[in-house]
């Protein structure tokens, strides 16, 4: 495994357990104390290198809030971002998702946790720089963009125009988590961004017509008070 | 017709029919027998007709039976002594009759003004128990004043103080208001009683001041232009007294809230604070002791040592981890942060809170049929569920089936946490749950107490309760109340 890493944490035990723990798995590491020190970094990086692949970024910096830097992120989605917080407040993470972190961890984590979900930023950073995807594949569960075509075990389904908006607002960003807000905004519009009890009746509907239980979710899973995520696409693996 | 003109066409009427009888038997009767009518109807008259009008139609009948009824006739001369002596009995009988019923009817008109005085002050304590802004209870009580006083003056000025603590000594005041008349407020509320014409003190003002007391303070003043009749000035005075009392009953309402608040904050804290420091210490001690064999002890363990305590420290950091998490939640709900509510799906929220739990295989959930969508804080309740369903799984039998049920009833939410029977006795559960209630340290095996603190601390969130059931086997429940709404029919959207 072999990607540039951008590691901006001030607390200086962590860092240099995160930078060694990260190095041993062939991450190639720079990191940064404070939010200046990140700037700085950004701003002279050689030009001949690409921007760092994922960007693993504190929140509570001494010298500002590392939210900030989300507006530095490049275009395209060329960097993804992991947000780590030392708060689980709901509000607040849904928040820096909206502003375009890529996921999050909230501290305190072991390294397991931090590989997977490098991992899985990096694949749907690949993911991001490739077109739309206009098909979706997760074991049974096949949808076409295109011809608005649902199918399961190859069996057709039948979705209203708001459940099949639904799903494919998940489908575009398959295994990311999509906060209740960018749905609501996308599906119902931005003048239904409070009515997040739609949500929980088309959500329900859709998992009855494809077959899919709450409790023990195989494609829509609910992460309570942040939003929905779907099963990653296996034909972008 | 008003009352007052019935009565008088009544007195006439018997004055007219008494004359008409004693005319008419006349040549058969005694004038001594006549006379018992004109007494009869001089009594009766008195009752219906005005005092003034009673007393000159008395003494114009009793001159006019004088003139003929007694001999010599056409005379108000008295030739004989008996009839003279019995003339003036006449005459002072009648007279004491009128006094008597005059003293009555006065006696009679002041009883009438005390019950409707009383039914008014009734009234106004009435106005006075509901719940009232310092607005609302000025307006009340002027309008209040204009019903039960007729004679008021044209305008009342009114000051009141506000009626929360934070509003201090600042006056709210009704009608046009002079600079003197507010030290006018002062001096009445120092000198604690009426002050203005006719009241003993400061009778050279213009303006009659009625003080606003209660017994922890003044409260402001009533002011009228004038001064009043004694009686109408102590019904106000007692009126005002009566808005004092409001005051003072307030007042140690909210000494009570904020006495009752802080009392239940210390207990809150001293439970958190033994919560703590047995649910940290000990898992540090595992950490510190695994940590510190590690260090001083490494040639002397083997490897397989080794790695048991790091499995130990690894076991026990995340067990700190819950623990302050935990600590964390309490801390905010403590500090009466702002909790969003929303409609949540009973399914969904469970399958989130299962997908955390390493041994969801255990758990057993059952979701009523046509259960409605849940107002509620998601995260938190799935918080609570999490540290009941850890509590079971950690203290009850190992591989036990646990069992979780949601249901709403009468408009309650209710979350069972059912383990299998052995997990916490119910002697413990009381005792935990009592600790919290009233603050006192309990057993309690290792990371229970501050557990269902915040469980209880979550129920209280939502306004909602913790409880605890031994049979038919121990059994958690969270209780949320939930508002109309819900129905999922009913919240649909138009259209789709």
């Amino acid at each position: 495994m072999s990607a540039d890493l951008l590691l901006i944490e001030d607390d200086a035990d962590l860092r240099h357990t995160l930078q060694a723990a990260l190095s041993s798995e062939g991450y190639r590491v720079t990191s940064a104390a404070s939010l200046s020190e990140a700037r700085a970094l950004l701003k002279h990086r050689p030009s001949h290198l690409p921007p760092w692949d994922v960007w693993l970024l504190d929140l509570n910096l001494p010298d500002g809030e590392g939210q900030e830097l989300l507006a530095l992120l490049p275009p395209q989605g060329a960097t993804a971002c992991l947000v780590i917080t030392a708060q689980s407040d709901e509000a607040r993470v849904a928040q820096l998702l909206d502003a375009g972190a890529d996921g999050y961890l909230v501290k305190p984590f072991g390294v397991l946790e931090l590989f997977a979900r490098i991992r899985l930023a990096l694949r749907l950073r690949g993911n991001n720089n490739r077109a739309a995807p206009q098909r979706y594949k997760h074991q049974a569960l096949e949808v076409d963009l295109r011809s608005h075509q649902v199918s399961i075990n190859g069996q057709a389904c039948h979705l209203t125009p708001k459940e099949f908006a639904l799903l494919a607002c998940l489908i575009a960003k398959a295994g990311q988590l999509v906060s209740q807000r960018q749905l609501l905004a996308h599906v119902w519009g931005a003048e239904a961004l409070e009515h997040s009890h739609y949500l929980r009746l088309y959500m329900a509907q859709l998992r009855q017509k494809l077959g899919d239980n709450a409790l023990a979710p195989r494609w829509l899973f609910t992460e309570t008070g942040l939003g929905y995520r779907l099963a990653a696409n296996e034909l972008s693996a | 017709m008003s009352a007052k003109t019935l009565g008088i066409g009544a007195g006439l009427s018997i004055w007219g029919l008494a004359w008409w009888a004693m005319l008419g038997l006349e040549a058969h009767w005694d004038f001594t027998n006549l006379a018992m009518i004109l007494m009869l109807a001089s009594a009766l008259a008195a009752v219906l007709l005005p005092v003034r009008l009673a007393a000159v139609i008395s003494c114009l009948s009793v001159l006019a039976f004088d003139w003929l009824m007694i001999e010599p006739k056409g005379s108000l001369v008295l030739h004989l002594r008996e009839h003279l002596w019995f003339w003036v009995s006449l005459t002072a009988v009648n007279a004491v009759v009128l006094a008597l019923m005059a003293y009555l009817r006065h006696q009679l008109a002041k009883s009438r003004q005390l019950g409707a005085q009383l039914g008014e002050v009734n009234q106004w304590h009435q106005i006075l128990l509901e719940s009232h802004t310092v607005t609302s209870l000025g307006e009340r009580f002027l309008a209040q004043l204009a019903t039960s006083c007729e004679q008021l003056p044209g305008h009342l000025q009114l000051a009141l103080k506000g009626i929360s603590p934070e509003a201090g000594a600042v006056y709210c005041l009704w009608g046009p208001w002079r600079l003197e008349q507010l030290a006018g407020v002062e001096a009445a509320e120092v000198e604690r009683r009426a002050l203005g014409p006719d009241t003993g003190c400061y009778e050279r003002w213009q303006d009659l001041v009625l003080p606003i007391l209660g017994r922890k303070g003044a409260y402001g003043a009533l002011v009228l232009p004038a001064a009043l009749p004694v009686a109408t000035r102590r019904h106000l005075q007692l009126m005002c007294h009566q808005l004092g009392g409001f005051y003072d009953r307030r007042t140690a309402r909210q000494n009570e809230l904020a006495a009752t608040a802080a009392l239940e904050q210390e207990r809150t804290s001293k439970a958190i604070i033994a919560a703590v420091s047995h649910d940290f210490r000990t898992p540090l001690a595992t950490i510190i002791g695994a940590s510190s064999s590690l260090l001083a002890q490494d040639l002397k363990l083997t490897q397989e040592q080794q790695r048991e305590h790091l499995q130990r420290i690894y076991q026990q950091a995340h067990h700190l981890a819950r623990v302050s998490q935990n600590l964390l939640q309490l801390a905010r709900l403590g500090a009466d942060a702002a909790i969003s509510f929303a409609w949540e799906d009973a399914s969904e929220l469970l399958g989130s809170l299962l997908g955390q739990l390493p041994f969801r295989d255990q758990v057993q959930v059952v979701i009523a049929e046509h259960t409605p969508l849940l107002w509620c804080n998601g995260v938190l309740i799935n918080q609570a569920l999490l540290n009941l369903l850890e509590n079971a799984h950690r203290y009850g039998p190992a591989g036990a089936p646990i069992h979780l049920r949601v249901a709403v009833r009468a408009g309650t939410c209710q979350w069972q946490v059912q383990d299998a029977g052995r997990g916490l006795s119910a002697a413990q559960a009381k005792a935990l749950l009592r600790a919290f209630q009233r603050g006192e340290e309990a057993a309690h095996p290792s990371g229970v107490g501050l557990g269902l603190a915040l469980c209880e601390a979550i129920a209280r969130a939502h306004q909602g309760s913790l409880s605890f059931s031994p049979t038919p086997s121990s059994t958690w429940q969270l209780d949320v109340p939930q508002p109309a709404g819900g129905d999922r029919d009913e919240c649909r959207p138009a259209a789709d």
